[in-house]
């Protein structure tokens, strides 16, 4: 009688498989392995986010940690208004924002390395051609000062650049990652690439 | 000239760049392990009441103003009121006033049992009736007046 009621029970679905909604509520019941997984999904954006408004590995390394660990301390405020995934992002912001300002405009540069498949990147090979007034320049130097220009730009700048034309995301998720609206986001990001282009000129066609 | 669009299609290309930046390889590895030490080793140490309300403020920057502002307010509260008790001249006289008479008695009683008054008081010149001899008074001498007779007067 007990093997057919432990037959019939559903098996747990591997960790893998739930839902962040599912993992969200575990986790403020202070299961360690669910929010685990939650980091696991979302450290490599969170890093790469961090990672590419300082330009810099050891503060993103430090930052990103830092966020996740404030964000499972005050994840029993966390009410499902946004998904985790917004609710992670703008920690990582803000926080990332609070330092930049204390550092002010000290930057140091520390750079990962350009993965292999830079070079077969069909908008870089595009870019990188015979009409390039600078193509005597390998990636790593081009990679440096596509860096050095970004930290020119003011932080709410590179917030924006580095979250829509590099992370990839809408305006709308940035407009409520950044809490401000739509209008802002687009005018941001107007300025933010006009400022690029000119500090980055010699590099463009 | 080119256009903004196309120019900002270019600079789209260039930053695809940074998309190809990683960390070291098995960075990823373990930095959720790390994030969970971080947690297990924050829950070690006890936060203190004023680290919670830090934390408080800062996610909420208006409670942060308003309670600015209480404090501010109680500051300014607490000036005024020490300022309005500085200034009511009527409370200190007051006391010296329903103490003098208690000690005009004491030293009435030292006398009428014979002792001389055993010691000095640097009361006794305020509780005296007479007024104080003032530091330039001239001493009182007797002075008579000068009678003068001319001769041949």
């Amino acid at each position: 009688m007990i093997e057919t009621a432990t037959a019939k029970a559903p098996a747990p679905l591997p960790l893998s498989e739930v839902d962040d909604e599912q993992l969200v509520s575990r986790s403020q019941r202070g299961d360690l392995t669910a929010y685990d997984e939650l980091v696991r999904r979302y450290q490599e954006r969170i890093y790469a986010t961090v990672y590419h408004m300082t330009s810099n590995h050891e503060d993103a390394n430090d930052l990103a940690q830092e966020s996740f660990i404030k964000a499972f301390r005050a994840l029993k405020s966390f009410k499902g208004d946004s998904s985790f995934f917004t609710w992670v992002y703008r920690i990582a912001v803000n926080k990332t924002i609070n330092f930049l300002k204390q550092r002010k405009n000290r930057t140091y540069l520390s750079l990962n390395d350009v993965d292999v498949n830079a070079e077969h990147d069909p908008d870089l090979v595009a870019l990188i051609s015979d009409k390039t007034p600078r193509r005597d320049l390998n990636l790593a130097e081009l990679q440096e000062k596509l860096n050095m220009a970004m930290q020119k730009l003011s932080i709410d700048h590179r917030t924006v650049v580095t979250l829509h034309d590099i992370q990839g995301l809408s305006h709308e998720e940035i407009s409520k990652i950044m809490d401000c609206n739509v209008g802002t986001v687009r005018s941001r990001l107007f300025y933010a690439r006009q400022q690029l282009q000119a500090y980055l000129i010699d590099y463009l066609k | 000239m080119k256009s903004a669009p196309e120019d900002f299609e270019n600079l789209s290309r260039l930053l695809s760049l940074k998309r190809h930046e990683q960390p070291p390889p098995g960075y990823f590895d373990d930095f959720s392990s790390q994030v969970i030490a971080g947690i297990r080793a924050g829950a070690a140490e006890p936060i203190t009441g004023w680290q919670r309300l830090v934390e408080v403020l800062k996610c909420r920057p208006v409670l942060a103003g308003a309670y600015g502002v209480a404090v501010c307010g109680l500051l300014l509260l607490g000036l005024n009121l020490s300022r309005m008790m500085g200034d009511r001249p009527e409370s200190v006289p007051k006391d010296w006033v329903s103490f003098a008479p208690m000690m005009l008695n004491v030293t009435s009683d030292w006398s009428s049992q014979g002792f001389s008054q055993p010691w000095s008081s640097s009361v006794a010149p305020v509780l005296s009736v007479e007024p104080p001899p003032g530091l330039f008074a001239g001493p009182r001498l007797n002075v008579q007046r000068a009678a003068f007779e001319f001769l041949g007067n």
